[in-house]
């Protein structure tokens, strides 16, 4: 995990996380709610974010069918919690590439691109572009990324996966991934600090 | 990719930005869902069923699209309820696990591995085998194994295989239909190409199975009785002077390796002349292995 997901309280904090989501997982699989619940809440909001990447203001509505999926193959699912992370990213991959493919014809309005735009007008340093860096911002950087590139940063960075877990999501090889989002995150720094310059 | 290449104030951003939204987590106020009937069971199928508040939350439940968190509550009540139905109706139970289910930790993730090594195993292992399964195939449908009584036929009917190409042309590559004049006699249905084709493939692994196991380095091949599958080409090339014709010079441009194989190396002139067991031995042995064996080093070191 530590390897790319983060600095090391948050890559330590991630851990304990991970069991505590393998135990929920455990749990719910023998058909305890609440510790589905538990999962869910573990996992949503990193799988949210990913999913607001990509198909942005239709992220939640792509996650709840991610979880009726989720929920209903349960029983499918082995593995721990990381394990988990992937499988269910897996499946909201799926569900936000079918329903690109669903709204591809019809055009989006692009108020992410305007964001981009706008964002950093009145900063000064990258650091603090980087604190006020809000969620609509956040998704506009990232929007502004390579699909390639913008996967590999939301799955290692906000889901929180490792490297190997996220190449099998992403069905690439892991030096693929590990370089795309290393590639995607310096271009986000250089855009935040080019603008604050 | 974190602290150590300067961007962790950017990950930690883009989390906090994109990965703790307002709404979901630990929000205390989970609304119960709307119209919670209390049939657990009602419905499992229907994996969108409205469900009935799992923890006892006391019910504000306002319309999801009230706001943000109303909606992410709602969200998660959907997700809950299509567990329960899930789990109420056995699938939790009884769906079994494919593969992209399977997230079992560390080594297991190398597995996508052992089915290509698998893969390759079985394609040489196919390839080792088609040829036994083509010879063995043949000869069910052998035709000494349809005559009660093998009668040699009369030499003079059977031309040399040299004669039908002067028949359909000179460089014909004996379709069926050439072979036709083969078997004038006709109680038997004229072998096509593949037929033959088993009958000295056979005799060949008759030969090294029977020959080989008698003669030991097959010397003096006249004392080893001849195998059946021996009998059978003799009857069907119509005598063992014909042997020769029969399996050696039949060159087909579909199936170079094997046709071109034995004509090069006189297979036939060797196991009429000689009758000894050496030659088909050594034909057999490396006849099916050697096309086989040779592309296997290369597949296994792509591995």
């Amino acid at each position: 995990m530590g390897e790319g997901t983060g600095d090391a309280p948050t890559a330590a904090h991630g851990r304990d996380r991970d069991a505590e989501l393998g135990a929920a997982v455990e749990r719910a699989r023998h058909g305890d709610e609440d510790a589905f619940a538990r999962a869910y809440r573990i996992v949503h909001p990193g799988l949210l974010g990913y999913l607001r990447g990509i198909v942005g203001e239709d992220a939640e509505d792509v996650a709840s069918e991610a979880w009726l999926e989720i929920a209903r193959d349960l029983g499918r699912f082995r593995g721990d919690g990381a394990g988990f992370r992937g499988w269910t990213a897996t499946i909201a991959r799926h569900r936000a590439l079918d329903h690109l493919r669903r709204v591809r014809s019809r055009p989006r309005p692009t108020g992410i691109e305007q964001d981009v735009l706008d964002l950093p007008a009145q900063g000064d340093a990258a650091g603090e572009a980087l604190d006020a860096l809000s969620t609509r911002h956040a998704l506009a950087l990232v929007a502004g990324l390579p699909r390639d590139q913008a996967e590999a940063v939301l799955l290692r960075v906000v889901v929180g996966l490792d490297g190997p877990t996220a190449a099998r999501v992403l069905g690439k090889r892991p030096g693929a991934v590990r370089s795309a989002a290393h590639r995607g995150l310096k271009r986000l720094a250089k855009q935040l600090k080019g603008r604050g310059r | 990719m974190s602290d150590d290449h300067g961007y962790g104030a950017l990950e930690r951003s883009l989390r906090a930005a994109l990965g703790a939204p307002t709404a979901t987590t630990g929000d205390p106020a989970r609304p119960a869902p709307d119209d919670a009937s209390d049939v657990p069971g009602g419905a499992p199928a229907s994996s969108d069923a409205p469900a009935p508040s799992g923890s006892g939350v006391p019910s504000g439940a306002p319309a999801p699209s009230e706001g943000p968190t109303a909606r992410a509550a709602g969200a998660e009540a959907d997700a809950l309820a299509a567990f329960r139905a899930a789990r109420d109706a056995g699938l939790h139970a009884s769906r079994e696990t494919r593969r992209r289910d399977d997230w079992t930790p560390a080594t297991d993730r190398r597995r996508p591995r052992r089915p290509l090594k698998t893969a390759v195993a079985a394609l040489f292992a196919s390839a080792t085998l088609g040829g036994v399964a083509v010879a063995g195939g043949g000869l069910g449908d052998l035709p000494g194994t349809h005559t009660p009584s093998p009668e040699p036929r009369p030499a003079g009917v059977l031309p040399a295989p040299t004669r039908v190409p002067g028949k359909a042309g000179s460089t014909s590559p004996g379709p069926p239909e050439t072979s036709t004049p083969i078997y004038p006699e006709g109680h038997h249905a004229p072998p096509p190409d593949a037929h033959r084709e088993a009958l000295c493939h056979a005799f060949e692994k008759g030969g090294k199975q029977g020959r080989g196991q008698g003669t030991g380095k097959g010397k003096g091949g006249d004392a080893v009785p001849p195998p059946a599958a021996w009998r059978r080409l003799v009857d069907a090339a119509g005598g063992e002077d014909r042997v020769p014709a029969f399996c050696g010079r039949d060159q087909r441009p579909g199936q170079a390796p094997p046709a071109g194989a034995r004509p090069k190396d006189g297979t036939g002139r060797d196991a009429s002349s000689s009758d000894s067991g050496d030659p088909p031995n050594g034909r057999a042995a490396t006849g099916p292995d050697g096309p086989a064996a040779r592309p296997s080093p290369p597949a296994s070191r792509n591995e």
